[in-house]
């Protein structure tokens, strides 16, 4: 016999050695990635969490930071409007970083200005969705690639929490960062992610879930305790879940759908043996969402977890009229929550471990459609904790001027900072090495500094 | 089975290894874009200086179409009202993220009519740019003469909203269609 012939058996042997070959090198393909992931993980022992806090909607930044200098403020005023903030009500900050404007606050944001003082708040200036830099004369002339459906709330909300603008959506930067780090995560109890606000894109990893709580703590079966009825079914539905002589997706649906309820059980029964704090916070909607993460966060020993990325979120951004009042009460908000939260991981004595950040949708026009703003780019956002390098505005304020540099049209400014780099920011700090950043952030290169520079 | 097949098969093989052992870039090959054309940028326009259409500009070749589009034919007409308007607006953008297998087009008023009017991928104006509707500014006004207002919610949900018969926007008689 020819020792090349093959027969039918022999090829379905060599293919099946073949495929199987195959297979284990693609498997140790991703044993050598998780093993470069794992380098940036083995270094890491201490406890850190990051909190993404979205503005949904759009926040008008054009009144978050406001010009203070007299000809800033003359400018400012005289675009905006109706818009306008009087300049006596403003609450004035002083950025150790200059480029000789002046600037303050929403008169709002009292605890901000005195977070931001006291160098534990920072501002990351003019930061948006981009695909790559872009000036003004490549907008103008078409030749620029911008990200797809600007203006648009649910496509700008998805690409600010992937930062992959130019890419359909697969998942989002802080699921990659999770999925990067969790083997820090020694011997978890429930996932490293967290969301108090529901599902979102931002968490939305390959092996990292998103685990969901509400503001009073893990979302839990009803009917399964108390009585003589509910042991029984909370047992049954236990056996049923549990099966395994069922098909994979039934025995996939139920193990999932088992370590969640199971998940829930043991988050609750370590949430309610942990000290309660001291610091109060706000009876709003974000203020219960802070304090949530808060325990979660001082439950973290007992969870088993070294890192934690949450997310929280605040709707009612876009406001397209009656925008004054509102956008008063919603900063408001947002000052109080974060004041409260920030005095809380002080008292659990990990201030300088959890860094809490803002997102939204886009900014909004500089100038107004007469009772409010509309769609806008460019964004200013807080950035917050003990490891903030505070007391100054990062990035570049835009040139304030409807049809100047910066301007698209109607006060919709280009980003300086693209979200990636913000992002990149805060995934360094988070310990992801400059090697592994592209894994995160797959269009970091296309930015010259990935590192804005806002944390320690 | 001959030697040289054997060989082959062997070749495939390793083929397929060093495939799946080659780096790999993350999102970096490509943007979802096609490479643009260059044009000139535009003289301003009547309300002063403008600038540019965040929508991808028309590719060079593509031909702007003088048919006349039938879909915008009653739109403002004293037989309708402004709810068959903003229904007919609304079919109106269906049809367009059809015809250009894409989203809605974004910007403000005068951005997305442009669009609507035959810069477009298809250079098919879906409203004729001599539509009454238009005015001199280039934005698409309602039955009141006053431009309307989209509100982009997503790729495929555009709001439309008419000031009303007050002629003033965010008023109680401002008539909105949702999709």
């Amino acid at each position: 016999m020819n020792p090349y012939e093959l027969s039918r058996r022999k090829f379905i042997g060599n293919a099946c050695a073949a495929v199987g070959a195959t297979g284990l090198l693609s498997a140790l393909a991703q044993l050598r990635l998780i093993g470069s992931l794992a380098a940036d993980a083995s270094t890491s022992t201490d406890y850190k969490a990051l909190v993404c806090f979205f503005l949904y909607g759009g926040n008008d930044s054009n009144n978050l930071l406001i010009p203070y200098d007299t000809s800033g403020y003359a400018s400012y005023s005289s675009q905006r409007t109706a818009l306008a903030i009087p300049q006596s009500t403003l609450l004035p900050i002083s950025p150790t970083i200059t480029d000789g404007r002046s600037w303050a606050l929403h008169p709002s944001m009292v605890e901000a200005q005195a977070l931001f003082g006291a160098g534990h708040l920072a501002i990351m200036a003019n930061t948006g969705t981009l695909v790559q830099p872009v000036t003004l004369a490549q907008y103008n002339s078409g030749v620029a690639a911008l990200p797809p459906q600007l203006f648009s709330h649910a496509d700008q909300q998805v690409q600010w929490q992937s930062s992959i603008p130019d890419q359909p959506f697969q998942s989002g930067w802080g699921g990659r960062l999770a999925d990067m780090v969790n083997a820090i995560n020694s011997n978890p109890k429930i996932s490293m992610a967290v969301s108090v606000a529901g599902e979102n894109s931002f968490q939305v990893g390959s092996q990292v879930s998103q685990f969901a709580v509400n503001p009073s703590g893990a979302v839990t079966l009803s009917g399964t305790t108390g009585g003589s009825i509910n042991p029984v079914r909370y047992t049954a539905q236990q056996n049923i879940l549990t099966q395994q002589d069922v098909n994979l997706f039934q025995a996939a649906f139920g193990g999932a759908t088992s370590s969640a309820i199971g998940a829930s059980n043991t988050l609750n029964s370590i949430l309610n043996s942990t000290t309660a704090l001291k610091t109060t916070f706000p009876n709003t909607s974000l203020g219960t969402q802070m304090q949530m993460i808060a325990r979660m966060i001082s439950a973290a020993p007992q969870l088993g977890l070294n890192r934690q990325i949450f997310f929280a979120s605040l709707g009612g951004w876009d406001l397209h009229a009656g925008e004054l009042p509102a956008h008063a009460t919603l900063l408001g908000q947002i000052s109080q929550a974060m004041n409260a939260f920030y005095s809380a991981t002080v008292e659990m004595g990990v201030a300088n471990q959890v860094t809490t950040f803002t997102a939204s949708d886009f900014s909004r026009t500089f100038n107004t459609n007469g009772d409010g703003s509309d769609h806008g780019w460019g964004s200013h956002h807080l950035v917050m904790g003990g490891a903030v390098k505070g007391g100054n505005i990062y990035g570049k304020v835009p040139t304030l001027v409807i049809g100047g540099p910066d301007d698209t049209g109607r006060g919709r400014w280009i980003p300086t900072t693209s979200v990636d780099q913000y992002a990149a920011t805060l995934a360094s700090w988070f310990g992801v090495s400059a090697t592994n950043l592209p894994l995160v952030l797959p269009n970091i290169g296309r930015f010259a500094t990935p590192n804005v520079g806002f944390l320690g | 089975m001959s030697r040289r097949l054997y060989l082959g098969f062997v070749v495939l093989v390793l083929a397929a290894v060093a495939w799946r052992l080659s780096p790999r870039s993350h999102g970096t090959a490509g943007l979802a874009r096609p490479p643009l054309v260059r044009m000139a940028p535009r003289a301003p326009g009547p309300a002063g200086p403008r600038h540019g259409n965040p929508n991808p500009p028309a590719p060079a070749d593509a031909a702007i179409a003088d048919a006349p589009s039938e879909l915008a034919n009653n739109l403002n007409s004293p037989a309708g009202d402004i709810h068959s308007d903003l229904r007919q607006l609304h079919e109106i953008f269906v049809a367009y993220r059809g015809a250009v297998h894409g989203d809605n087009p974004v910007g403000d008023n005068v951005d997305i009519t442009e669009v609507l009017t035959g810069r477009n991928a298809l250079g098919f104006a879906f409203i004729p740019k001599d539509h009454p509707a238009i005015n001199a500014d280039g934005e698409l006004c309602d039955r009141w003469g006053v431009p309307y207002f989209f509100h982009q919610l997503s790729g495929e949900e555009m709001e439309i909203r008419s000031a009303g018969p007050d002629h003033k926007m965010w008023t109680a008689d401002d008539e909105v269609l949702t999709p």
